[in-house]
């Protein structure tokens, strides 16, 4: 190449040519800058549109950012709406706990409280949890512990989570922490001193 | 400075801002990526928190960790928030009072979450998600993004101050007539 030649033989290519090269090299970027300008007005664009999920209640604003859309289906073929009530179940000797749960896309928040508040609560008396729905029915997310301000030494506040989306014969939906109660976790870290149950809910009343 | 190598120097400058201007803002906590959470060993900051240190006027430390009352505003049903922050990061759960399942149906702001940052002016940064069900007829959206001002009288008492105005349109009230949550307005519970 006539080009490498030159700068293999240690001479300097002619001014007038290094300007031309830097410009046509200055134009191509500034040609780039355009195109990823308008790359990034793109990708920078309203949230993307309901997917198939979406309940037909969706309101305005469409999905949040970071939220992409998702859609899940029972072994019926019937839509997976996480949105609504849903109860804290196995749990002997704790207190009734009611969730309640919306899902805007892939994404998940919802709140857990004890429906009768203890004197003496503990930190899982409420519970805030929020993540994102996969395609294999996992709930991935953290959980935060946001009640009382008493803090039990040794607890972890926040911590993942795992939530897995079952289905019975009957296609009733349960939604289930991945994790063995009392067993040493994120979620558990002492068990002797302060463990909250698993997550296993049952749903109690729709969303929308 | 004026010759072509400094002009292409600027042209790259300019491609790195570009670039830099493109690549996603860091997402806040509500969208964070759950499966990137690592396990937050006891004590330690959850991925994505950082220390802050914000102190009254008299130089207490300000909590916001506790149970949070909303009065009755516009007829609304009083809450009760319950806030947990760690660090600069702030989690909050509002249910109402003493809901009944009728009302909840009806409304959804009964129940409601929050998830921001605070700065150190005072101010909360975030997104609030209504939990509850969308009510017949009402155009609402139920997530959007709010600013909360941490306000501090001259006794050091601290209040929470959602800033928006009432019945004012926007994405936290698409629909004014129709259905529009009441801005927060939390004192902190005796």
């Amino acid at each position: 190449m006539p080009g490498s030649g030159r700068l293999l033989s240690g001479a300097a290519p002619p001014p007038t040519e290094q300007v031309i090269s830097v410009r046509a090299l200055g134009l191509r970027i500034m040609v780039g800058l355009a195109l990823l300008g308008s790359g990034c007005t793109t990708s920078m664009a309203p949230t993307p549109p309901p997917g198939p999920s979406e309940s037909p209640a969706q309101p305005v604003g469409g999905l949040p950012p970071g939220c992409g859309p998702i859609d899940l289906r029972t072994p019926s073929g019937e839509r997976v709406d996480l949105a609504g009530t849903w109860t804290q179940v196995d749990t002997p000797g704790d207190a009734a706990t009611t969730w309640w749960i919306r899902t805007l896309g892939d994404c998940v928040w919802g709140v857990g409280k004890v429906d009768e508040l203890p004197e003496d609560p503990v930190p899982a008396t409420v519970q805030h949890l929020t993540g994102r729905i996969g395609s294999d029915f996992v709930i991935e997310g953290e959980i935060v512990l946001v009640g009382p301000a008493v803090v039990f030494p040794n607890t972890s506040i926040y911590a993942p989570v795992e939530i897995i989306i079952e289905f019975d014969d009957a296609g009733q939906i349960s939604l289930r922490e991945d994790r063995e109660h009392g067993v040493q976790g994120p979620r558990c870290p002492f068990p002797a001193t302060y463990c909250p149950r698993p997550v296993i809910l049952r749903r109690s009343g729709s969303g929308n | 400075m004026s010759g072509p190598t400094s002009r292409l120097r600027r042209a790259l400058i300019g491609a790195a801002i570009v670039v830099a201007a493109c690549t996603p803002s860091p997402a806040p906590p509500t969208s964070t990526p759950p499966a990137e959470s690592s396990a937050a060993e006891v004590g330690n900051l959850p991925p994505g928190c950082d220390p802050i240190d914000l102190r009254t006027t008299s130089g207490q430390t300000v909590d916001l960790n506790g149970i949070w009352i909303q009065d009755e505003i516009e007829g609304r049903q009083p809450s009760k928030w319950w806030i947990r922050a760690l660090g600069d990061c702030v989690w909050g759960s509002g249910i109402y009072d003493t809901y009944t399942e009728d009302e909840f149906l009806s409304r959804s702001d009964s129940v409601q979450v929050l998830q921001g940052r605070v700065g150190n002016d005072f101010v909360i940064e975030g997104t609030i998600v209504l939990l509850g069900p969308h009510p017949a007829f009402a155009v609402l959206q139920y997530h959007a993004d709010v600013r909360i001002q941490i306000d501090i009288d001259s006794d050091g008492g601290i209040t929470l101050r959602e800033d928006r105005v009432p019945g004012l349109q926007g994405p936290r009230c698409p629909d004014p007539v129709g259905y529009c949550p009441a801005p927060l307005l939390l004192r902190p519970s005796r």
